[in-house]
């Protein structure tokens, strides 16, 4: 069954038309700045990345992550070596996170002690 | 007790020594005219933890508890901390230190007072895994706790760094200035430390004299404690048993360490390593990477390791 034929009118036409206009026009600039946006992204997640050869990237490249453990902690106060695991068990693979509060290691000092620590006999 | 005058040891700075909770307490404060007043407060906390935590006493809350297994146990602000200083400690070193060793520890003869250990008969087929410190239920918003039936719940070890933490923070701000609280050697510091740090000596056994320490450290925060299973040990049935009990066998941890200090943001966090490194044995440097934390290991050979800043040089 055909659908009956309607007629429009030029006024019609004409809004139908810049209907038309407005959505292609939208649909340009959406495109353009997810792809903008898409750029954006993939410079911060590979700053110095490029899509082309020669060009570089546009965007300028996010800061390094900083470490959470620079900020709170200094140097030993004296020279450590990082020792070897006694015995010969193989290393582990905990995946433990370090505390979250970070606190400075004891220094040598030649005062004499107030307490000693060790183990618990009395 | 008399104040001990350390003014040859650290200028201005006073401490009381007396016996609690099956071992040994210190207190020591910068002023002098203020030591009585810090010896008050740090038995007051002694006395608030042991009333909460004891596994000893049949009025503790932790009997209480334990009486009321299977159910939500209301408890008290002090115990509920505890609990969850307990838990907490036991999920940071993955269940090396775990509050389900109650009922192992029992078996194993500790369960009185250490002083009042007599030796038995040891029935070495009733040692196994531990339940685990997830069966341990905490609700924060209703301050209960439960556990199921037949678990029993040892706090020993995370509850006496708390209490130097707590007494150390309480007596630091009661009296506004620097405090060290030490409970058998497991080390709290709080408020304004002496200009060189708060001298601690590092000894196999806390009860040594300072003229016996391996080495002296000093420390302006935090805590610091040690770990040692030739001390607090006690015959059962032939064998020799100590305090720190492998979660995975229920029985006295078997390790290459003589002694083993940690240094922490606080002396639960200290205490936390030290004991679990008994428990990790050979794995004990591996497993101690992953924390920021300074840490000295003496081996049953007398090798020493270091870890996390530690100052390597013992006393000539």
């Amino acid at each position: 069954m055909n659908s009956p034929r309607r007629s429009h009118s030029p006024e019609t036409r004409q809004r139908a038309r810049s209907h038309l206009r407005f959505l292609t026009r939208s649909a340009v600039l959406a495109a353009t700045g997810a792809t903008v946006a898409i750029g954006v992204v993939v410079a911060k997640e590979h700053p110095g990345a490029s899509g082309s050869s020669t060009a570089p990237a546009a965007v300028p490249a996010a800061p390094t992550t900083a470490s959470t453990t620079t900020t709170t902690t200094t140097a030993p106060p004296t020279t450590t070596t990082p020792s070897a695991s006694p015995g010969s068990t193989a290393p582990t693979t905990t995946t433990l996170p370090p505390t979250t509060t970070t606190t400075l290691p004891p220094t040598t000092t030649t005062t004499l002690p107030v307490v000693t620590s060790g183990g618990t006999s009395r | 007790m008399s104040p001990t005058n350390l003014s040859a040891a650290q200028p201005a700075v006073t401490a009381r020594t007396f016996r609690a909770i099956g071992t040994t307490a210190t207190v020591v404060v910068q002023d002098q005219s203020r030591a009585d007043e810090a010896e008050h407060l740090l038995r007051d906390e002694i006395s608030a933890i042991d009333r909460a935590c004891s596994r000893f006493r049949s009025d503790s809350e932790l009997a209480y508890l334990h009486a009321n297994e299977g159910r939500a146990v209301p408890v008290s602000s002090l115990l509920f901390e505890a609990l969850d200083v307990a838990y907490s400690v036991a999920d940071r070193t993955q269940g090396a230190v775990d509050p389900t060793v109650g009922s192992a520890m029992a078996m194993l003869g500790y369960d009185r007072d250490f002083d009042l250990i007599e030796s038995r008969p040891l029935h070495l087929a009733d040692l196994g895994p531990v339940p685990g410190f997830r069966h341990l239920h905490l609700d924060r918003k209703r301050k209960t706790a439960r556990i199921p039936r037949g678990v029993r719940l040892d706090l020993g070890s995370s509850a006496k760094a708390l209490l130097a933490d707590r007494a150390a923070a309480h007596i630091a701000s009661e009296l506004g200035s620097g405090a060290l609280v030490s409970i058998g050697g497991d080390v709290a510091v709080a408020g304004e430390s002496p200009t060189e740090g708060w001298a601690i000596g590092i000894a196999v056994d806390s009860a040594m004299g300072p003229g016996d320490a391996d080495q002296v450290v000093a420390i302006r925060h935090g805590g610091l404690a040690s770990s040692s299973t030739l001390v607090r040990t006690w015959a059962m049935g032939g064998e020799q048993a100590h305090h720190i009990v492998d979660p995975a066998t229920g029985r006295s941890a078997s390790t290459s360490w003589r002694l083993v200090s940690a240094a922490g943001a606080s002396c639960v966090d200290a205490n936390a390593l030290s004991t679990a490194s008994i428990v990790w044995g050979d794995q004990a440097v591996e497993r101690l990477r992953p924390f920021d934390q300074a840490v000295r290991l003496l081996r049953h050979d007398g090798k020493l390791f270091t870890l996390g800043g530690w100052p390597e040089a013992d006393r000539p």
